[in-house]
């Protein structure tokens, strides 16, 4: 099959594919037939490829564009009948064959998708909500001045705009349809002032007449006098009411207060609810970046280490260069790192996981966290102690999920590696103190100042993150730690001074 | 058989989805559900006798977020431009798309669709807005894909001008 790559293809693929399993490859001669398929086709193509078909039976919504009509021709986030989104790009070598590349986007369409339609059904909404009360004019915003309004059209009145609070508190207020609404039967005192109404309404002039003041009883049994107002506009007969005192003034001081109250009370809900969905937005972005990100992060380490195993390369490079190659190397495996660790972080503040709780085993989570820092430890030749204090107890009383939790120790051994120098020791330990058992990972490294321990888990931390032997840091280790301890509701703290290392603890009670 | 690709440009939420489910599958549905990318359908029409096959490329809206990829419009032989009768900023995000479409397509064909004429009476787009276009020297047509009205109508005109060009 390599044979078959022209130069021009290998360049383009190394260049513009990233490299995953699941790639779909298809070569196609001059006229558009099928030479050589690769990978799971059966994602893409209607149907099964042979040998003898042409392009358009088995991807007949790609007819026209073979060969491409630009070269490359890349189209982005293309649907098939398959419900998988592909990015595809079609490519014409000198041999004048076409190649298409199929590069699955399924998983960051449908996150896109759903970000996206959150955002435009919001947007729709706001429109339509403009729309609507524009449609019914002044009156619409009445009911923040406590009104409630009707359009009378014929026999019937029909609420506009919003009801105030007081309306709901009423005992008579209590109707199954509000859009049409027997007033009368409501209000009987209405029948009464129905005929001053009609008069004003029946006038050609703009005009407006009130009536007197009669009262209501509120759920709660309080009185509430209430005035009604029969307004002709523009054509537009309109029947208000509004809660008044007994000499008739407007501004029943108690409903104002709670209206002011219910308003700034569903502002500040309105913010906050904003607030959540854009820090949510934030962090989904994170998310998909960084999962995006990792699969060319992932080839650049792959193709330096070909290069770096390669030994004819090695004989060619100086000893610099080979240095240099080496250092692309590393620095990649640790944006890798600090991808994966910005990974996790925005799924674990998205509450992207499942706590799958098991029975804490301390020495199996000691040898997990025991291989994971073994090289960086053995540089720094530092002795990892276990201290387990069980005291008798058959079992271990502590509830954690083993995945989260020994991402957390291993980021406190990790980062007690790092602040300890060479000989030192770090012990990963367990105590009963009053009340619950704590777990604890000590060091006796350089220790920290008051005021770095205070700005600890202050979210991201950019203070002081290099290590004894000039590591480098995240700053999104500790993050992370107190996410997943805060997942398992335990709490940490730390208890460190200069030059006399540092404890994490973690209480689990 | 003449191949013919058709693109749907406009703003989110006009209608270019439901339009081309109308044609294509007779369906309509109220739940708006915002296109990622690219859908690629296929329609094929007997137009003065001659059969035809239609690739409707029907692609994401334009907004902020997802600017409209010119590679999507390559190859069109006509297009459709989907403007919201009840939201005058489609219209607006119409003229750009066409200045787009226009230099990617070299000119081929194309006509304005003002969708949503069921719900007339909550337009934003008025007589005089419509005037305007069409003195451009644009065809415009009114449809709806929920009431059916006028969208074969549209899709059968303009597949006659680009058989005619
Ligand atoms: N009343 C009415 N509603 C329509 C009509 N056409 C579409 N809609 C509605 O408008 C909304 C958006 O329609 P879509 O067809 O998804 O719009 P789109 O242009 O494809 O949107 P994007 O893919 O996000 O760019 C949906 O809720 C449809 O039901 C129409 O003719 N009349
Ligand atoms: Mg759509």
């Amino acid at each position: 099959m390599k044979t078959s790559f022209s130069d021009a293809i290998t360049d383009y693929i190394i260049s513009k594919i990233p490299p995953y399993i699941g790639l779909v490859m298809l070569q196609l001669d001059e006229a558009g037939m099928l030479l050589n398929w690769f990978g799971p086709v059966e994602k893409y193509l209607e149907k099964r490829p042979d040998r003898s078909m042409h392009i358009e039976e088995v991807t007949p919504y790609l007819m026209g564009m073979v060969p491409p009509l630009i070269n490359p021709m890349v189209l982005p986030h293309v649907q098939t009948n398959t419900g998988h989104y592909a990015e595809i790009h079609i490519v014409e070598d000198e041999l004048m064959h076409t190649w298409m590349f199929f590069v699955d986007q399924t998983r960051s369409a449908e996150k896109l998708q759903q970000l996206l339609q959150e955002v435009n059904d919001e947007r729709l909404r706001i429109k339509r909500a403009k729309h609507d009360s524009v449609g019914q004019g002044a009156f619409s915003a009445l009911h923040l001045l406590d009104y409630v309004s009707f359009v009378k059209q014929g026999d019937h009145y029909q609420l506009i705009g919003n009801i105030p609070v007081w309306y709901k508190e009423l005992k008579t207020g209590l109707f199954n349809d509000p859009e049409r609404i027997n007033l009368t039967e409501l209000f009987p005192f209405i029948e009464v002032f129905q005929y001053e109404a009609a008069e004003c309404w029946e006038t050609s002039v703009e005009s407006k007449v009130e009536s007197g003041i009669w009262e209501e009883e509120t759920l709660t049994g309080r009185r509430m006098y209430l005035q009604a107002t029969a307004i002709r506009h523009k054509q537009v007969n309109y029947l208000i009411f509004r809660p008044v005192n007994k000499e008739g003034k407007i501004g029943n001081e108690m409903i104002q207060k709670a209206r002011e109250q219910r308003l700034t009370l569903d502002q500040l809900a309105r913010a906050e609810k904003q607030l959540k969905r854009l820090l949510q937005f934030k962090d989904q972005f994170v998310s998909i970046v960084s999962h995006d990100l990792r699969s060319p992060i992932g080839a650049v380490i792959g193709l330096s280490e070909i290069l770096m195993d390669d030994a004819e390369v090695k004989e060619k490079l100086s000893q610099y260069n080979y240095e240099l190659l080496t250092l692309i190397h590393e620095e990649m495996h640790r944006l890798l790192d600090y991808n994966d660790k910005l990974f996790n972080w925005s799924n674990l503040e998205l509450g992207n996981f499942k706590l799958n709780l098991k029975r804490l085993d301390l020495n199996q989570m000691a040898d997990y966290v025991g291989r994971m820092q073994h090289l960086k430890m053995l540089n720094k030749r530092i002795h990892f102690v276990r201290a387990f204090e069980q005291d008798g107890m058959e079992v271990f009383p502590v509830m954690v999920d083993e995945t989260l939790f020994g991402q957390a120790l291993n980021n406190l051994v990790g980062n007690a590696v790092k602040f300890t120098p060479e000989g030192g020791e770090i012990t990963l330990g367990s105590r009963i103190v009053d009340g619950g058992i704590e777990i604890y990972v000590k060091d006796n490294g350089i220790g920290m100042s008051k005021s770095v321990v205070d700005a600890l888990f202050q979210g991201f931390t950019r203070t002081s993150t290099t290590g004894t032997l000039g590591e480098k840091g995240t700053g999104l280790g500790l993050g992370i730690v107190s996410k997943i301890v805060e997942a398992h509701h335990f709490s940490i703290r730390v208890e460190s001074s200069p030059g006399k290392g540092s404890t994490f603890i973690i209480s689990t009670h | 058989m003449i191949k013919k690709k058709i693109t749907m440009v406009g703003a989110f939420a006009v209608g270019k989805t439901s339009l081309v489910q109308r044609f294509v599958n007779s369906i309509y549905s109220e739940k708006y559900q915002t296109t990622i990318g690219v859908k690629i359908d296929q329609k094929n029409l007997v137009i003065d006798g001659k059969d035809v096959t239609l690739l409707l490329w029907d692609i994401h809206g334009e907004d902020d977020f997802m600017k409209v990829k010119p590679t999507y419009l390559i190859g069109s032989s006509g297009y459709f431009i989907v403007v919201d009768g009840t939201r005058y900023e489609t219209l607006q995000t119409a003229l750009q798309l066409q200045e787009m479409a226009s230099t990617v397509t070299k000119d081929v064909p194309f006509i304005v669709l003002i969708n949503k004429s069921d719900l007339r009476q909550d337009w934003e787009i008025n007589n005089d807005d419509i005037e305007s276009i069409r003195k451009r020297g644009w065809q415009v047509i009114l449809t709806s894909a929920r009431d059916n009205f006028a969208v074969e109508d549209a899709f059968e005109q303009l597949t006659r001008m680009m058989l005619n060009q």
